[in-house]
């Protein structure tokens, strides 16, 4: 049986040609959302660290700390907060979004008897806490928006101009998430360890992920369509979950040059990245002198430093 | 509804005896064989209900004269996967609610579903020594591991902090697989991306826990009690036989019979191939789309 070539579908098209790649993807026809590409790791880190740090050192309300600290075992709201990237909008338009949700929660048990209150909040699975958690993580998305600011003017304008070839993401993209897997979480023996061991243990950690989902979600509206997205999704993963295996564990000299140390992609001296790493809750003033460095270089750390910005300007 | 070992492990061992019987439809074997993956990611999915008779309507009287049946083969695996699913969720689903009914508070419905993924894991996937037969789906014997450390390249890398990134960069994927991210109206797109969300529901420290230390009482209450999977069930001894390459020692049509399995686990993958079968009936024109329906147990609302 023939293989359907996507790539004639890449090729076939000139406009926006960058772009094209990630709409097969991607199942919306318009590109409504700037991050749809696959990987898209090194933008979830930046989130990440801007919640961390945000909580850690009190840069927000005690309200916006709570849709910020996210856990992939307790399916909190917060976990919608690093799907930021996924979001175009203008700060009014979030603003607005926090707003009616804030109104949504103040209505969340109306109709609803105290002991029928009582007993509700105590099961996280009864309709009025589900209600609750989905308004929450309405607030939590936005919040991610505003944490993806510098994801969004720093590093996106970066990825739109590799060129589109044939395997998703561009090799940029590629060496960007794997040194920041290495930066988040190498040990010792990450020298002595091969390409396939690590490569298999990436994909160990994708059936986990599935059945922390309990179940896949079809596309109620595209349900046939989805069946084929998300199978060639399977296929094309394992393809980059070998790449970035390789690039962690052999990367090639030239590419390291070419998109790690020539663009000053990642520097653990700027102010902020010190920040995010301190232990210890550190004063305002030091915070946002870290944030407001000039000194933070690296295109990593102007990401963070963007997004924490960012994320303080919110109304929450 | 079973979780997502039990419901690939029904897949699988559903597709053992699909493949071994001349009386499924060529096109079926064609398909769980050349788009295994997909089949195995339909038994995981939600939405049975509402596409997978649909797909097959669509398919069944155009297949045979299209030059590129790719696609075509890739969503009819996934409708036989997802009637799998079915099968598994309505021989499961009742055993799930009696526990949540026993007045003993500590037997419920979702650590049910729990102990029972434990078992699949153990008796399907030999606890991560058997691997799947989908070259997506990699499992090890570090699947149910705290941190995955007995893993060999858990002493190289912070696995949490690896996985955690991973799982967010997929669940990433997840959303922007799905068309609710066209709506034009922002305040509706965001509406729907909350409720659509494909979160994190399940706390998999406690599958880890369960599978490696399962309580006594709930060892006895969903695996015993509940008879929850028999060594010695019929089809359960063929799919094992297949499994391991040897000759199962006896005629499919003997061990697809329903009664003739005791337990949930086997009368689960013998429904898993009656499913499927008759619904391969359906697409070779030889069962009406209401005896599909009916094979299938389908509720009348979603009969399309």
């Amino acid at each position: 049986m023939k293989k359907i070539d996507r790539r004639f579908f890449l090729k076939s098209t000139a406009a926006g040609a960058s772009m094209l790649p990630f709409l097969q993807y991607y199942a919306c026809s318009t590109p409504s959302v700037p991050l749809p590409f696959m990987g898209g790791l090194t933008a979830i880190a930046v989130l990440d660290d801007c919640a961390e740090c945000a909580v850690r050192h009190r840069l927000v309300t005690d309200k916006a700390a709570g849709l910020l600290h996210a856990d992939i075992d307790l399916g909190l709201p917060a976990n919608a907060s690093r799907m930021g990237a996924l979001v175009t909008a203008t700060f009014d338009q979030v603003n607005q979004v926090i707003a009616n949700a804030n109104e949504e929660l103040d209505h969340v048990f109306d109709g609803m008897s105290g002991p029928e209150i009582a007993e509700a909040v105590k099961d996280r699975r009864s309709d009025a806490m589900k209600k609750k958690e989905t308004i929450q993580r309405k607030i939590a998305l936005m919040l991610g928006w505003a944490m993806a600011a510098g994801v969004r003017s720093i590093l996106l304008p970066l990825y739109q101009k590799q060129p589109a070839g044939d395997v998703l993401p561009s090799d940029m993209q590629v060496y960007h998430d794997a040194f920041i897997l290495k930066q988040k979480a190498a040990l010792p023996d990450l020298e002595n360890i091969s390409v396939e061991k690590i490569e298999d243990l990436f994909n160990c950690v994708n059936p986990r992920m599935i059945a922390r989902t309990h179940t896949l979600t079809p596309d109620y509206d595209d349900g046939d369509g989805w069946t084929v997205r998300i199978s060639n999704w399977r296929d094309d993963n394992k393809k980059l979950v070998q790449r970035f295996a390789r690039a962690l564990v052999q990367p090639d000299d030239a590419a390291v040059k070419k998109y790690i140390t020539g663009p000053n992609f990642y520097d653990q001296n700027d102010p902020v990245l010190q920040l995010v790493t301190a232990g210890k809750p550190a004063p305002k003033s030091e915070c946002q002198a870290a944030i407001q460095s000039g000194e933070n270089a690296s295109l990593y750390g102007q990401c963070v430093a963007k997004g924490l910005e960012d994320l303080q300007i919110l109304e929450i | 509804m079973s979780e997502h070992f039990t419901h690939i492990a029904v897949y699988e061992d559903s597709a053992r005896l699909l493949l071994a019987s001349p009386a499924v439809h060529d096109v079926f074997k064609h398909c769980i064989q050349t788009q295994y993956d997909s089949g195995l990611l339909g038994s995981s999915s939600r939405g049975n209900h509402l596409f997978a008779v649909p797909i097959l309507e669509k398919y069944k009287d155009r297949y045979a004269s299209m030059e590129d049946t790719t696609e075509a083969d890739i969503k009819i695996a996934y409708a036989i996967g997802w009637l799998t699913h079915r099968a598994s969720d309505l021989q499961m689903k009742p055993v799930f609610r009696r526990a949540e009914a026993h007045p003993d508070p500590r037997f419920t419905y979702q650590l049910s579903s729990i102990y029972h993924d434990a078992m699949s894991f153990r008796k399907v996937y030999d606890g991560g020594n058997m691997p799947s037969r989908s070259p997506n789906e990699i499992l090890s014997p570090a699947t149910f591991d705290e941190n995955m450390q007995s893993h060999p390249a858990a002493r190289a890398v912070d696995v949490p902090k690896i996985e955690k990134l991973l799982s967010w960069m997929w669940q990433k994927d997840l959303v922007c697989l799905q068309t609710l991210l066209n709506e034009k109206d922002f305040q509706k797109r965001i509406d729907t991306f909350a409720r659509h969300f494909p979160d994190f529901s399940e706390n998999f420290s406690t599958y880890i826990k369960v599978y490696n230390d399962p309580d006594p009482a709930l060892v006895d209450r969903h695996w015993v009690q509940d008879k929850l999977y028999f060594d010695d069930d019929p089809a359960i001894q063929f799919v094992r036989a297949v499994q391991r390459g040897e000759e199962p020692g006896r005629k499919l049509d003997d061990v697809l019979e329903l009664e003739a399995n005791k337990s949930e686990y086997g009368k689960a993958i013998c429904n898993g191939y009656w499913f499927v079968k008759v619904a391969g009936d359906f697409f070779a024109g030889k069962a009406s789309k209401k005896e599909a329906y009916d094979a299938c147990k389908m509720n009348d609302q979603f009969r399309f």
